[in-house]
């Protein structure tokens, strides 16, 4: 219910900055379109207040606010963010075009040196989304370390924003009427207070968010659990710990600074474990090798929980749970979790997996299959020769044979989470099998 | 198979861009059809009013706006003049046509009033950008500046004035162009007497057919010879309607492009799973992919 309620009011605020000045300014600008005003120059003026209005959404939505991320996903917020930058380029391609169009001589606004403030504003703000959006295309082209990658589009955004802003300020055009002044005004402070949440609040209240180190414990040569609980002492007695529901993830830092370096995990405990929570990382990447190294008290920062793949959002007959890999950690908190809830309804996990040493917490879900009514089947993709299980790749008559009947199959909820072209597979498995596409759930995402 | 945006998203934005092109289109339909509050609609013209002095059409509109924007031009540089003129006598002058000013726009606020045509604040982005080549100067070079670029200026205001004057059927433009164009003239006539008036760097006369300003010397112009040469009424105009099927094929093509992009993100995700190593990065991954150190790592 509360999930639906966000859902319904993060859409209708979306949909009232898109509309709100779009509706305001012709009403309070009417007049001046009597001023021989043309229409290109009239449908310039709404093409630019849309790119606007959008701008201010696409700002938002990264924020990691984490109302938005358990509404849309991680996926469905970096999914919209997107849609809405290259649908802000063409809004502003289109401003450019018309502004041209209404008067040919406004073509004298592209001359840096002469033209008004204004307009190299407007200029500047153009160049930085072309830059912007170019560096988003071709992001595995550019050879940038990813840390690098998201400062350069971080200068970027900031620089579109902030021109942006300035045009519609020395253009002096819309901002005179103290409607459209007023709703300018509440947009920008939006911004701001949302943009100090993420670039000041967050990072300060990382003092407040530390966890240290209780035990690494190595699961595979490669994966190891992060098992991190609160820091307590005299001024943070009584700490709570990290409330999450089963699923979801939560970003790791090493210091308390916006500069440092941070990447989001998955939680793989249970919700009810207490002051403890673990992460099970697979040590491939340069920041999970630090974490590797990291000794017994040592501080690590967590912003979390964030993320919509999770049980808790959804009323359901069972669960199927498909996963790739170190994709089985999501599973292994939801069928933790489920184990101390003493979950009766049946649940379905199948792990793919290349050899069998990639299959992770075999043991424990033999334990968990005792205590859950769990149906587990492995895959191998590169089994050996003694291998007796499912080979192969993940098929629709697999899956029909691990599935309860059509109508049955229907009532379930389906977790993937694994490499891409599993997920991908799968999707298409399911979508053979007429499974409704909101039981399926997955939160395969791309941050950059 | 599933996008990465919700359907929700893909409708509002859509809906808005929809939403915007309608309010306008409809506001400036029904703004250029119904005129001002004062006058009734011409159903033989577009763009033309009855006003209790008689037709108002947009040459005199946009004349209302020229002489609005010439003169907050020459206001502004005038009161400049003053203060850092270096020559007596360009500050003298600049004293008379910054009064002539105030006058002027008395009277174009009192006309404007009248005939309910909204004016600008501001003048031309060319106007704006000699003022600020101007504040840039001092001494002698101010002093040639200003007279030179307001001379300019005028001279480029004159000939509309007249044009107007000429065919106007409002008896209030008539009397107000008639009135606007004794003040240009005389202020023309303040600036040539400095002596700083570089007459072969004026534009050339046009030949009397074409005696017409060319478009690209003032932002305006263009407009108000289009409007001056525009059908009186009882013809019709055909360049909004012009304009209004360029801007619906525009929108059209914008709305498709949206709608590619909703579907952008299926269709790289059918790729994906073609070829495994240009996925996207994910948690689960079994084995890095090349690309993995440039994305944030969920495992």
């Amino acid at each position: 219910m509360r999930h639906h309620l966000e859902r319904t009011l993060w859409a209708t605020a979306f949909l009232a900055v898109l509309l709100a000045p779009v509706l305001l300014a012709p009403v309070l600008h009417g007049p001046r379109i009597r001023n021989g005003s043309s229409l290109l120059s009239e449908l310039s003026v709404g093409m630019g207040l849309l790119a606007t209005s959008m701008l201010v959404c696409t700002v938002v939505l990264p924020s990691r606010l984490r109302s938005l991320t358990r509404t849309f996903g991680i996926e469905g917020v970096l999914g919209i963010h997107r849609f809405v930058g290259l649908a802000i380029t063409l809004l502003v391609g289109l401003h450019v075009v018309l502004v041209v169009a209404a008067n040919p001589a406004n073509v004298a606004l592209f001359d840096v040196v002469h033209a008004p403030d204004r307009a190299r504003a407007a200029l500047g703000a153009t160049v930085a989304l072309g830059a912007l959006i170019v560096q988003t295309v071709l992001r595995r082209r550019l050879r940038h370390r990813y840390e690098v990658w998201r400062w350069v589009h971080v200068v970027l955004a900031a620089a579109v924003l902030v021109l942006s802003g300035l045009h519609i300020w020395w253009l002096n055009h819309l901002v005179r009427d103290a409607a459209m002044r007023a709703l300018f005004t509440v947009l920008a402070v939006g911004v701001l207070v949302v943009l100090a949440y993420r670039w000041v609040w967050l990072p300060l209240r990382g003092t407040r968010r530390e966890y240290v180190v209780r035990e690494i414990r190595p699961e595979t040569p490669t994966v190891s659990t992060l098992v991190l609980e609160p820091r307590r002492n005299g001024a943070r007695r009584g700490y709570r710990s990290l409330a999450f529901a089963p699923g979801q993830f939560a970003w790791l830092r090493l210091h308390p600074s916006i500069w440092a370096q941070e990447h989001p995990f998955t939680i793989a405990s249970s919700a009810h474990l207490g002051l403890w929570t673990e992460f099970t990382i697979r040590h491939s990447g340069d920041f999970t090798r630090q974490l590797r190294l990291l000794r017994p008290g040592s501080p690590v920062w967590v912003d979390g929980p964030h993320g919509a793949f999770t049980l808790d959002l959804h009323r359901t007959t069972g669960l199927v749970m498909i996963a790739g890999g170190v994709g089985i950690t999501p599973m292994m908190s939801m069928l933790r979790t489920l184990a101390h809830r003493r979950d009766r309804r049946p649940h379905r996990l199948l792990m793919v997996a290349r050899t069998i040493d990639d299959l992770l917490f075999r043991a424990e879900i033999r334990r968990l299959q005792q205590r859950l009514d769990l149906t587990v089947v492995e895959l191998l993709r590169q089994p050996p020769p003694s291998w007796t299980g499912a080979s192969g790749t993940v098929g629709a008559e697999l899956l029909t044979a691990l599935l309860p009947g059509e109508f049955r199959r229907n009532q379930l909820d389906y977790y993937l989470c694994g490499p891409p072209a599993l997920v991908t597979d799968v999707l298409t498995v399911l979508e053979e099998l007429d499974i409704p596409q909101p039981r399926i759930h997955t939160e395969q995402f791309d941050f950059v | 198979m599933r996008s990465p945006v919700p359907r929700f998203v893909r409708w509002a934005v859509a809906l808005a861009v929809i939403v915007a092109l309608t309010v306008t289109v409809f506001q400036y339909w029904a703004t250029s059809q119904y005129g001002t509050a004062s006058a009734y609609h011409n159903p033989q013209g577009t763009g033309w009013t009855q006003t209790q002095w008689g037709p108002l059409g947009p040459a005199d509109r946009d004349l209302l706006v020229m002489i609005r924007q010439a003169d907050l031009c020459g206001g502004s540089s005038g009161r400049q003049a003053q203060q850092q003129g270096n020559s007596v006598g360009v500050r003298t002058i600049a004293k008379r046509i910054g009064a002539d000013n105030g006058d002027l726009d008395n009277q174009i606020r009192s006309v404007a009033g009248k005939l309910g045509v909204p004016l600008p604040d501001q003048p031309t982005v060319a106007q704006q950008s000699w003022l600020r080549e101007l504040s840039g100067r001092s001494g002698p070079d101010f002093d040639r500046t200003f007279a030179q670029r307001l001379r300019v200026t005028d001279g480029e205001v004159l000939p509309v004035i007249t044009s107007v004057r000429a065919g106007t059927r409002n008896e209030l433009i008539r009397s107000f162009a008639a009135t606007a164009a004794v003040l240009i003239n005389r202020h023309m006539e303040y600036l040539e007497r400095t002596g700083l008036v570089d007459y072969s760097r004026l534009p050339e006369p046009l030949p009397p057919a074409e005696s017409v300003p060319p478009a690209s010397q003032q932002q305006h112009i263009d407009q108000v010879v289009n409007a001056a040469a525009a059908p009186p009424p009882g013809s019709t105009g055909g360049n909004d309607v012009t304009a209004l099927v360029a801007a619906l094929i525009m929108i059209a093509a914008l709305l498709v492009a949206l709608g590619l992009l909703g579907t952008a993100g299926r269709r790289v995700r059918q790729a994906g799973g073609v070829r495994q190593t240009n996925g996207p990065q994910h948690r689960g991954s079994s084995r890095r992919p090349p690309q993995r150190r440039h994305a944030a790592q969920r495992w």
